[in-house]
C-alpha cells in the first residue's frame, strides 16, 4: 500500500511538473496557451487521420467508404504491400524501396557528414590561421549568404554534365564538398572562443598541427560537429529536389514517396497504400529524433550551438 | 562524451559503407520476371503495363517458349527462347534506346514518325507483310499508307483506344432511362427510339440521339429517378474531361474532319468564322456563322475552328452548369481507379451513378486494381463482374432534331495513344530473326484474337474474333468490338510531312490548350471562361501564324 | 648562433603550418571556384547563348553567343503570358502571409521561453514539420483536406462540399495552400528563436520583473530588441526566398499545379526539373530568367537589410 501510494504520488508530481507552468500565467500567456492548443490540436488529429487510415484496407476506405471514424480492423495491409511493391522504374532501371532507402542513407549521411566535416575544417582554419586568405574565407561565406542569387541550378547541372558527375551519388557528394552556409558561422564562432593553451601545449608536446586537429581539436567540438551533422542529416533525408534536379535516376526515399504521391501508378493510387508509404518513410526519422531530440531541441541556436 | 559521439559517428559511417555495398550488389531481382537461362536465346520485352496489364503478353510468352523450345536462332549456340517481360511505365516518348535493355516494346504515346526518322526502329517491313498475309488480317486503310515511311514499315498497331461514356445497362433498365419512340421514358423491353445512328434495331436504340435529348435525360435522372447522371475522376477530371471534348468534337465533325486533323486533306470542311458566335438560349447556347473551304497545308490552322470542337466544350460546359458530376467523385484525391470503382458500387450503395467518362480500357483496369473481387467481397452473387453488364454509350452528334449535321449517325471517336509494337533499331543483328519471329507470333490470327479476349479491347488492325470468344467477353467488352468493326475510330497516322514532322504540336491534348489553361476543365468550372471564349481563345493559329511556321510544308 | 636556431626552427614552424593549410583548404577552395564561382560565371554566360544546329552538315548542335536574345525571350513572356506575371503576385502574396508564421514563431518562442504551461510539448509539435519530410506531411494534409474535411462535413450536416485542394474556385486552393503555409511556418523559426531569446538576460529581466513590467511589455520592449540580430537575419533570409519560394507547390501537385496558382520558385524550378535531363535547348533561357529574378531579389534584399539594421539602430 505504501509503495502505491508513492508511485501515485510521484506520478502525480511527474505530471504537475510537466503541466505547471513554471511562472505565472496571465491573460496574454492564457491567450497564446489557447491558440498553441488548438494548433496543436490540428497537429495531432492531421497525424492521427494519416496513421489512422494507413491502417484502414483498401476494401475499407475506399470501397465501404469508411474515412472519418477508426478502423474497423487495423490492418498491415498497406504497409506490406509497400515493401513488397513499391518500385519506381527509371531510365530502364528499377528501384525498390530498399534500394531507395539505401540511397537515402547515402545521400542523408554522406551528404551531412562530407559538408559538416569540411564546414569545421575550413572554420578552423579560418579561425585559428591568421592569414589574410582566412579573412577572405570568412567573408566569402558571408557574402555569399547574404547575396541571394536565383536560377543557378541549370548552370550546375550543366558543369555537372561536363565533368561527367551529373546524376550520380558522387556528384552529390563532391556538391556538398563546401564550407558555405550558416553553421560554418557557426563553427568559426566557437573555434575563435577556444583558448589557444591547448594547441600550445600540444606544440610543446611535440604535436603536428593534423595530430592538433585530430586530438585536440575536433573532440572539444565533438558534440557541435555531431548535432550539426544530425541537423544536416535530417535535412537531407527529407530533401527530394536536390536528387530530383541532380540525380533524376537515382531516386532516394523522399523522391520516391514525391513521386507516388502524384503518379498515376495503378496500384499506388489507392490513399491508404500512399499514406502507408509516407508513415514508412518517416519511421527512420523519428527514430533519429527520439533518441536524440534533447540534442536537436534544446542546443540549437544560430548564434552559436550551446554546449 | 567524446567516445558515444565518435562511436555514433562510426556506426553511421559504416551503415553508409554497407549501403553502398549494398546498393552495388543490387535488391530484388531487376525488372524481369526471371532469372536468365543461359541454355536459350533471350529476348527482352517492354511492356506498358497500364489499363490493359500484361497477362496477354504472358500467355503469348508461354505459348511462344513451347513452339520454339527446340529451335535454335543462333546457328546451335542456343536452343529455344525466353522472353524476358519488363512490365512497366515507360511511355513511347520517354523510351531511351541508348540505355535501355529492352529489345522488343508493346508501349503507347509513341511519336512513331520522330522516332523513325531517328532511325530508332528496325525495319519490320517482311514482319508486317506477314502478319497481314493471314485471313481476315489487315491494316486499316489509313495506316497502310501512313505507317508507311520511305516505302518501308517500322511498328506494328498495338490496342486501339478511344475516350467516350461507359452507362449502366442494368440500371437504365431498372431506372427506366431508355428513351422510347414517344419521347417518354421505359425500361429495355419498351418500345425504343432508334438512337444516334437512327436505325431500329440496332445497339444504340434508347440512347440519345440529340444534345438535347441527352440533357433532358440527365434533368430527368437527377429530378425523377434519383440517379446521379456522371462520375469523373477528379484527380485527372482536367485531362479526362479534355479527353471527352476531344471525342464529342470529334463525333461531331465526323471522319473526314477529324481525319483531316492528321492529313491536312478535306473537301468542304465547315469553320466558324470570326466574330459570329453568340451566346444564346438554344440547346447549345450558342449561334454561329460557318463558312466552308477545301483543307490544304496552306490553312490547316482552320481545323482549330470547327463547329465540333465548339459542340465539344459547350458539352462539358452544359455538363458543369447543369450539376451533372457526382461532387464526391470530383476530390482532387478520387484517382480514375477510385472513381471506376465508386462507379461500380453506386448502385449498391442506393446513390446510383448513370454513366462514368473513362476510356475503353477503363473494365481492365478495373479489374487490374480488383475492384469486382472487392465489390462482389461486399455486395455477393450481383456485384459479380459476370452479373455486370456496362456499355458504349455513343457520343450525341445532333444539337436537337433539327440540326442538318451529316456526321449525326457516325460516333466517329478518336484514337487516343498511338499504341504500337516495334523492336529497336539497335538489337543485337544475331537476335533478329527471332525477334521478328516472336513478333509475327504475337500478331497470329490466334493471338490477336486471344488479346481481345483477354483485355477487352481491340488491337488498331483488322482481324476476326469468333463468335464463341464474343460471347464470353463482358457486354461492355462487346460494345469496344462494335466500335471497332464500325471502324469510326480514327487513327493518328499520316503521310503528310507537316505531321509527321511535328506531332507534337498537333497532339489533341496539346490544341486544347488555351493561355494559362492547358485544358478548359477549370476554366469552365471556375466560370473563368465561357465554352465559346474558350474555343476562341484555342484558335492557335492566324493565318499569318500557320504561314510562320509551316510555311515550308505550304505548297 | 641560438637565434639563427631559433629563425631556422620558427621558420620550419611556419612553413609546416603553411603546407598544412594549404593542403586542407585547397580542394574545398577548388569546390567553391568551380561550384560557385563557376556555376555563378556559366550562368551568366549561358544567359548570353542559344542552343543552335552549329554544323548543319554534320548536324551537330552547341551553343553559340547571341547575345541578349534570351532576355528578351523572358520579358515577352513575361508580357505574352499572364500566369507569370501572376506568379509574381503569387510570390509576394506567399511572403506576406508568410510574416503571419513568422511572427507567431517569435510569440510562441517567448512563450516557450517563459516555461509556462505545456510549452516543451506546445515546441515538440510546432517543431515536428521541420523533422519529417514536407513531402510527407503535404501529403497527409491534402488527404486529410481532400478525402477527411468533406467527409466530416457531411457527416455533421453540412451538405456536400468540394475538396479544398482541387476546387473549382482557384481562390479556395490558393487559401489552402497559404492556409498550409502559415499552418507549417510557426514552427519553422521557433527552435532558432528560442535558443536566441534563451540567451537573453536573466538578470534584466528578474530586473524588468521587479519594476512590475507585464509580459506583454517584456516581450515588445525587452526580448524583441535583444534579439532584434536574429529577427534580422531570419527576416532577410525570408526576402531572400521571395522569388525561389515555391509555396510547396510541387509537393502538392507535382507538375501539374494550375498554371494560374504558379510562384516563380516553382515556376523556375518545374522548368529546370524538366530541362535538366534532356532540354540542353532550354538552358539559356532558364539561366537568363534566373538573372532577370536575382537583379530584383538583391537590391531588395540589401535595401531591406538597410532598413531593417536603420530600425535596429533605435533599439540601440
Amino acid at each position: 500500500m505504501n509503495n502505491d501510494f508513492a508511485k501515485e504520488s510521484r506520478l502525480r508530481r511527474w505530471l504537475r511538473s510537466k503541466i505547471k507552468a513554471k511562472e505565472k500565467m496571465n491573460a496574454f500567456s492564457w491567450v497564446v496557451f489557447a491558440f498553441l492548443t488548438l494548433l496543436t490540436l490540428t497537429f495531432i488529429i492531421v497525424y492521427f487521420w494519416g496513421i489512422m487510415t494507413s491502417f484502414k484496407s483498401i476494401l475499407e476506405f475506399d470501397t465501404v467508404g469508411n474515412i472519418v471514424g477508426l478502423p474497423d480492423q487495423w490492418s498491415l495491409e498497406n504497409f506490406i504491400f509497400v515493401f513488397s511493391n513499391f518500385r519506381i522504374k527509371l531510365s530502364g532501371k528499377t528501384f525498390y524501396l530498399e534500394n531507395m532507402i539505401l540511397n537515402s542513407v547515402l545521400y542523408a549521411v554522406g551528404c551531412a557528414f562530407i559538408q559538416t566535416a569540411v564546414q569545421c575544417v575550413v572554420a578552423y582554419l579560418a579561425a585559428k590561421f591568421r592569414f589574410k586568405f582566412s579573412g577572405l574565407i570568412y567573408w566569402v561565406v558571408v557574402i555569399t549568404m547574404t547575396i541571394p542569387v536565383v536560377g543557378t541550378d541549370i548552370s550546375t547541372i550543366q558543369i555537372l554534365q561536363n565533368i561527367g558527375l551529373y546524376d550520380s551519388m558522387i556528384g552529390m557528394f563532391v556538391l556538398k564538398f563546401n564550407f558555405l552556409g550558416a553553421y560554418f558561422l557557426v563553427f568559426y564562432a566557437t573555434f575563435r572562443s577556444l583558448p589557444d593553451d591547448y594547441a600550445g601545449a600540444a606544440y610543446v608536446d611535440g604535436a603536428g598541427e593534423f595530430g592538433i586537429l585530430i586530438h585536440v581539436i575536433l573532440p572539444m567540438v565533438a558534440n557541435m560537429f555531431f548535432t550539426i551533422f544530425l541537423l544536416n542529416m535530417i535535412t537531407y533525408w527529407n530533401d527530394y529536389r536536390t536528387p530530383l534536379l541532380y540525380m533524376p535516376n537515382n531516386p532516394t526515399l523522399s523522391y520516391g514517396i514525391q513521386w507516388l504521391s502524384t503518379s498515376s501508378l495503378q496500384e499506388f493510387s489507392h490513399t491508404t497504400v500512399r499514406l502507408a508509404a509516407c508513415i514508412i518513410m518517416v519511421i527512420p526519422i523519428i527514430v533519429v529524433f527520439i533518441v536524440f531530440k534533447n540534442r536537436i531541441m534544446d542546443k540549437v541556436s544560430l548564434g552559436g550551438i550551446k554546449e | 562524451m567524446m567516445k558515444r559521439v565518435g562511436v555514433t559517428l562510426a556506426a553511421l559511417l559504416m551503415a553508409v559503407s554497407v549501403a553502398f555495398g549494398a546498393a552495388a550488389c543490387g535488391g530484388r531481382q531487376g525488372e524481369y520476371d526471371e532469372e536468365v537461362d543461359t541454355d536459350r536465346m533471350q529476348l527482352y520485352v517492354s511492356n506498358y503495363d497500364g489499363g490493359f496489364g500484361t497477362d496477354w503478353l504472358r500467355d503469348i510468352k508461354a505459348a511462344f517458349e513451347a513452339e520454339y523450345a527446340d529451335v535454335s536462332f543462333d546457328g546451335g549456340k542456343t536452343t529455344g527462347i525466353q522472353i524476358m517481360i519488363d512490365p512497366n511505365k515507360d511511355k513511347g516518348y520517354q523510351l531511351n534506346f541508348n540505355t535501355t535493355s529492352n529489345e522488343i516494346f508493346f508501349t503507347e504515346e509513341v511519336r512513331y514518325y520522330q522516332n523513325v526518322m531517328n532511325g530508332d526502329f528496325l525495319d519490320i517491313t517482311d514482319v508486317v507483310e506477314e502478319v497481314c498475309e493471314q485471313e481476315g488480317v489487315s491494316l486499316r486503310a489509313a495506316q497502310e499508307q501512313g505507317l508507311q515511311y520511305n516505302g518501308k514499315y517500322y511498328a506494328l498497331p498495338h490496342y486501339e483506344t478511344f475516350f467516350g461514356i461507359v452507362y449502366d445497362k442494368d440500371l437504365f433498365h431498372t431506372k427506366r432511362l431508355y428513351i422510347a419512340e414517344d419521347g417518354s421514358y421505359t425500361n429495355a423491353s419498351g418500345n425504343l427510339s432508334a438512337g444516334p445512328d437512327g436505325v431500329k434495331p440496332s445497339y444504340d436504340d434508347g440512347l440519345p440521339a440529340t444534345m438535347e435529348e441527352f440533357f433532358d435525360l440527365c434533368y430527368y435522372m437527377k429530378t425523377v429517378a434519383v440517379v446521379t447522371p456522371f462520375i469523373l475522376t477528379g484527380e485527372h477530371a482536367a485531362k479526362y474531361s479534355a479527353n471527352f471534348v476531344n471525342r464529342a468534337a470529334a463525333a461531331y465533325d465526323g471522319k473526314a474532319v477529324t481525319e483531316a486533323r492528321y492529313s491536312f486533306a478535306a473537301e468542304d470542311v465547315a469553320y466558324i468564322t470570326e466574330n459570329s458566335i453568340k451566346a444564346d438560349n438554344s440547346v447549345l447556347g450558342y449561334s454561329y456563322q460557318t463558312q466552308t473551304e477545301d483543307i490544304t497545308n496552306a490553312n490547316g490552322y482552320l481545323l482549330q475552328r470547327t463547329p465540333g470542337r465548339l459542340y465539344g466544350l459547350a458539352f462539358l460546359e452544359k455538363l458543369i452548369d447543369e450539376d451533372c458530376f457526382e461532387a464526391e467523385s470530383l476530390r482532387g484525391t478520387t484517382s480514375h481507379l477510385n472513381a471506376q470503382e465508386n462507379y461500380i458500387n453506386s448502385r449498391f450503395k442506393n446513390a446510383p451513378v448513370a454513366m462514368l467518362m473513362d476510356g475503353n480500357w477503363w473494365e481492365n483496369e478495373a479489374t487490374l486494381n480488383d475492384a469486382f473481387t472487392r465489390s462482389e467481397q461486399l455486395y455477393l452473387e450481383q456485384a459479380k463482374k459476370e452479373n455486370r453488364y456496362f456499355g458504349v454509350m455513343p457520343i450525341p452528334a445532333k444539337i436537337d432534331k433539327n440540326d442538318a449535321n451529316p456526321n449525326g449517325d457516325s460516333d466517329t471517336a478518336l484514337d487516343m495513344y498511338t499504341s504500337y509494337a516495334f523492336i529497336a533499331a539497335n538489337i543485337p543483328s544475331e537476335k533478329v530473326n527471332a525477334a521478328k519471329t516472336f513478333l509475327k507470333f504475337c500478331y497470329s490470327a490466334e493471338n490477336l484474337e486471344k488479346f481481345t479476349a483477354t483485355t477487352g479491347v481491340a488491337r488498331a488492325l483488322n482481324y476476326n474474333v469468333s463468335q464463341t470468344t464474343l460471347d464470353n467477353m463482358t457486354s461492355y467488352s462487346q460494345d469496344v468490338w462494335d466500335m471497332h468493326l464500325s471502324g469510326n475510330t480514327v487513327l493518328q497516322v499520316s503521310q503528310n510531312k507537316l505531321y509527321y514532322e511535328n506531332m507534337s504540336d498537333f497532339d489533341s491534348l496539346a490544341l486544347i490548350a488555351y493561355g494559362n489553361y492547358a485544358y478548359p476543365w477549370t476554366a469552365l468550372r471556375g466560370g473563368i471562361h465561357t465554352a465559346a471564349e474558350y474555343f476562341t481563345g484555342t484558335w492557335q493559329w492566324t493565318e499569318d501564324g500557320w504561314k510562320n511556321d509551316y510555311g515550308a510544308y505550304i505548297a | 648562433m641560438v637565434a639563427i636556431k631559433k629563425k631556422k626552427t620558427l621558420a620550419t614552424f611556419n612553413r609546416k603550418r603553411k603546407i598544412f593549410y594549404i593542403s586542407l583548404i585547397a580542394l574545398p577552395v577548388l569546390q567553391f571556384c568551380v561550384f560557385y564561382l563557376g556555376v555563378h560565371i556559366n550562368s551568366i554566360l549561358l544567359a548570353f547563348k542559344s542552343y543552335t544546329l552549329a554544323d548543319e552538315a554534320n548536324g551537330v548542335y552547341s551553343y553559340i553567343f547571341t547575345g541578349f536574345e534570351n532576355f528578351g525571350e523572358v520579358f515577352q513572356n513575361f508580357a505574352k503570358e499572364s500566369y507569370l506575371v501572376n506568379a509574381i503576385w503569387n510570390s509576394v502574396l506567399s511572403f506576406l502571409i508568410g510574416w503571419i508564421g513568422f511572427f507567431g514563431s517569435l510569440l510562441f518562442s517567448y512563450y516557450i521561453m517563459k516555461s509556462w504551461r505545456l510549452g516543451k510539448l506546445f515546441q515538440l509539435f510546432l517543431f515536428l514539420p521541420s523533422i519529417i519530410s514536407e513531402i510527407v506531411v503535404v501529403t497527409l494534409f491534402k488527404y486529410f483536406m481532400e478525402n477527411n474535411m468533406p467527409a466530416f462535413i457531411e457527416m455533421v450536416g453540412g451538405g456536400v462540399v468540394e475538396g479544398f485542394m482541387f476546387s473549382s474556385d482557384l481562390g479556395v486552393r490558393l487559401g489552402t495552400i497559404l492556409g498550409y503555409s502559415v499552418w507549417v511556418g510557426f514552427g519553422t523559426n521557433i527552435l532558432i528563436f528560442n535558443g536566441t531569446m534563451a540567451g537573453v538576460s536573466d538578470s534584466v529581466l528578474e530586473a524588468a520583473k521587479l519594476d512590475g513590467v507585464r509580459p506583454l511589455r517584456e516581450f515588445f520592449s525587452i526580448v524583441l530588441p535583444m534579439t532584434y540580430p536574429m529577427i534580422v537575419t531570419m527576416a532577410v533570409v525570408s526576402v531572400a526566398n521571395l522569388f525561389t519560394n515555391q509555396m510547396y507547390l510541387f509537393s502538392f501537385y507535382g507538375a501539374s499545379a494550375e498554371r494560374q496558382l504558379y510562384t516563380i520558385g516553382y515556376y523556375l524550378f518545374l522548368n529546370t526539373q524538366q530541362a535538366g535531363n534532356s532540354g540542353l535547348g532550354e538552358y539559356p533561357y532558364l539561366a537568363a530568367f534566373g538573372i532577370v529574378v536575382s537583379a530584383v531579389t538583391i537590391p531588395l534584399t540589401v535595401a531591406f537589410r538597410k532598413v531593417l539594421n536603420k530600425i535596429g539602430k533605435r533599439f540601440e
